[in-house]
């Protein structure tokens, strides 16, 4: 297991190594072994066929002096082949069983030789002979030699055995390297371009094919992969730029009509000034004489001019918070006296058309942290527009505080009787410009701009404006935001405080 | 209390002086920044309604002129301009105004501030405050 994990962890190129040594390695170890084996039977029998010529030599020799003897002359045949080194013991045994003529350590082999061993025993060999006279057997004949050369041989033979191994296996080892080495080497440089492409990013350079292997055709795909990835960046890269280049256009459009629109907002401001401020001098000069008789004419110009400069200031606002120019500034207000002043500023248009308005008891709810400007200015427009699209009814402010997503808000619910929204207008209801029925513009008046920055300054404020409505029976509208002020201690709160406290003396901010 | 009217506009200023005199004081109209100084160097007025875009010297160098002057450097100045955006009105408070009203005219915004400004002891309180 531990081994089967050792050598995962080796690389390729030593795996490839390995497994190239290993095979070689198997077969000449095999090829040795057979050698060897081989080597030593046959050596094996030639030594004992040449003991056995030797004995059989002698045996014919020794028939004479067995038959008549004559042991001196069987010692003197026997006397060189006893000198010899390897010679361990000789024994000539006549028919009877009796010791003829003996050397050596006779005596350590006699149960041998009474067995009648013949060939190799513990290490010696025994070469036996029958001693002939014609063809009776007289006696018999045993040479015990230690095989040395053998021995000796077997040595040789392992040691070139060993010789010749260490050398094959080098050669093994280093050819298999240089093999695994050139087989590895695509493959290293396919590991190095993924590795350059993933630091870099860069998909430009391509490897070198040389072969038409597995992994030649590997490098090759890999390379069309390349080219194919660039290819789909170049195309997300160009598709990205003209994105860009369309976003900017966009923004600068944007820009382009916020200027336009500010700019428009001056021009128009330039001739309506002479408009409201002549018929104001004029109606101012009539009355200081007591003529009254075209005053009511005049008013009528006079709320001409006054309902323009809305529209116009409408059109200002959403420019302005399109283009992110609108600042707020927040403060802690008094909730009865924002709804007092709204009131006010509603003035008659709250019951022209016959409605009547009720405003819930609100003693119970004391400071809410708002821009009074467009507070008043989002109440104006939601309390307006009830009692311009209700005839006759009733047009009712709530204002209650309720759990919102984990905040606490004041809710300001204007609810009226009136024509009511279908789910399709309602659906259209805060897109600038869009009123619910482009009828209803002709009916009704207005630039549609009224909600749509109603709902922008309760989002900018962290609220928002919630419907209602159903054809025919009247809206409600809920303008909802935050009682307190955000808790975090960011930039933008501590400027709020600062503002808060500007316009909690008796001068307000500047910039209002 | 003589108050200075500078607009290059000829219907502006003639509004603006002939409202001025029906609340019983006394204008005087220049058409531009120069002839706002020179004037207001020459009557020393209570009061200046000064347009802000105005050729040859506009109403913010001529505000910044008259601030620098002795004598008149005192005198209250009130932008009246037809650029609506809060940065516009920042803008004519950092050149030294004290108040700003935008065009078109408010008549009654307008009456409160003659008022203000000719009553005894206004130079105790600025309010910067013009309305929205």
């Amino acid at each position: 297991m531990r081994l089967t994990k050792r050598f995962q962890n080796l690389s390729l190129q030593q795996k490839m190594t390995l497994a190239g040594a290993a095979s070689s390695v198997l077969s000449l170890v095999s090829a040795s072994i057979l050698f060897a084996l081989v080597t030593w039977s046959s050596v094996r029998h030639d030594i004992r066929s040449q003991g056995q010529a030797t004995a059989e030599f002698l045996a014919t020799n020794l028939s004479a002096p067995l038959m008549f003897e004559d042991v001196q002359s069987a010692k003197d045949i026997l006397m060189p082949l006893a000198q010899s080194d390897n010679i361990v013991a000789i024994a000539l045994i006549d028919s009877g069983g009796n010791m003829f003529v003996e050397y050596g350590k006779r005596a350590n082999f006699d149960y041998l030789i009474d067995r009648g061993t013949d060939g190799y025993e513990r290490g010696y060999l025994f070469n036996r002979s029958t001693v002939m006279a014609g063809s009776e057997k007289i006696g018999e004949f045993v040479v015990i030699s230690y095989p040395a050369a053998f021995f000796e041989a077997m040595r040789w033979l392992a040691a070139s055995i060993a010789l010749i191994l260490l050398v094959t296996v080098s050669v093994a080892v280093v050819i298999s390297r240089h093999l695994a080495g050139r087989l590895i080497r695509p493959v290293n440089s396919l590991a190095q371009s993924m590795e350059h492409v993933r630091k870099s990013g860069d998909l430009t350079k391509r490897i070198d094919v040389h072969s038409d292997d597995e992994v030649g055709r590997l490098t090759k795909r890999y390379n069309e992969l390349l080219g194919r990835i660039s290819e789909n960046e170049a195309t997300l890269q160009k598709a990205l730029d003209e994105l860009i280049e369309a976003r900017d256009v966009a923004e600068a459009a944007n820009v382009a009509k916020s200027q336009f629109l500010a700019n428009m907002s001056h021009e128009l401001r330039t001739p309506l000034n002479s408009v409201i401020g002549y018929s104001s001098l004029v109606k101012m000069t009539l009355e200081g004489e007591g003529n009254t008789s075209v005053v009511t004419d005049l008013e009528r110009i006079l709320r001409s001019g006054q309902h323009l400069l809305g529209l116009i200031n409408e059109i200002l606002d959403l420019s302005k918070i399109e283009a992110g120019r609108l600042e707020l500034e927040m403060s802690q207000l008094s909730i009865e006296r924002v709804i007092q002043e709204t009131i006010a500023t509603l003035g008659p248009a709250a019951t022209k058309n016959g409605n009547t308005l009720t405003i819930a008891d609100t003693s119970d709810l004391q400071m809410i942290w708002a821009d009074p400007i467009r507070l008043r200015q989002c109440l104006l427009n939601l309390l307006s527009n009830a009692c311009k699209f209700t005839d006759r009814g009733t047009v009712e402010l709530k204002v209650f505080p309720r759990e919102i997503d984990g905040v606490t808000c004041v809710c300001f619910e204007v609810s009226d009787t009136g024509i009511g929204m279908s789910a399709d207008q309602i659906a259209k209801l805060f897109n600038p410009f869009v009123q619910a029925d482009s009828s209803v513009t002709r009916q009704f008046g207005g630039t549609g701009l009224g909600l749509s920055i109603t709902r922008r300054l309760a989002q900018m404020m962290n609220g928002d404006v919630l419907v209602e409505s159903e054809l025919g029976k009247g809206s409600v509208f809920t303008f909802y935001i935050p009682e307190d002020p955000p808790r975090d201690s960011s930039d933008t709160s501590s400027s709020s405080v600062l503002s808060r406290a500007d316009s909690s003396s008796t001068n307000k901010g500047r910039a209002a | 209390m003589i108050v200075l009217i500078a607009d290059d506009v000829p219907d502006n200023s003639d509004l603006l002086s002939r409202l001025v005199r029906l609340h019983g004081h006394d204008p005087v109209i220049a058409a531009n920044g120069v002839e706002a100084l020179a004037l207001a160097r020459q009557h020393r007025p209570d009061l200046i309604f000064m347009d802000m875009s105005m050729p040859v010297m506009s109403g913010y160098e001529a505000t910044r002129a008259i601030r620098q002057t002795p004598d008149i450097s005192e005198t209250p100045i009130i932008a009246f301009t037809a650029h609506a955006m809060a940065a516009d009105k920042e803008a004519c408070f950092e050149a030294g105004c004290d108040k700003v009203m935008t065009k078109p005219i408010d008549i009654i915004q307008l009456r409160e501030l003659l008022e203000h400004f000719a009553s005894p002891g206004r130079h105790t309180h600025i309010d910067p405050e013009a309305g929205a």
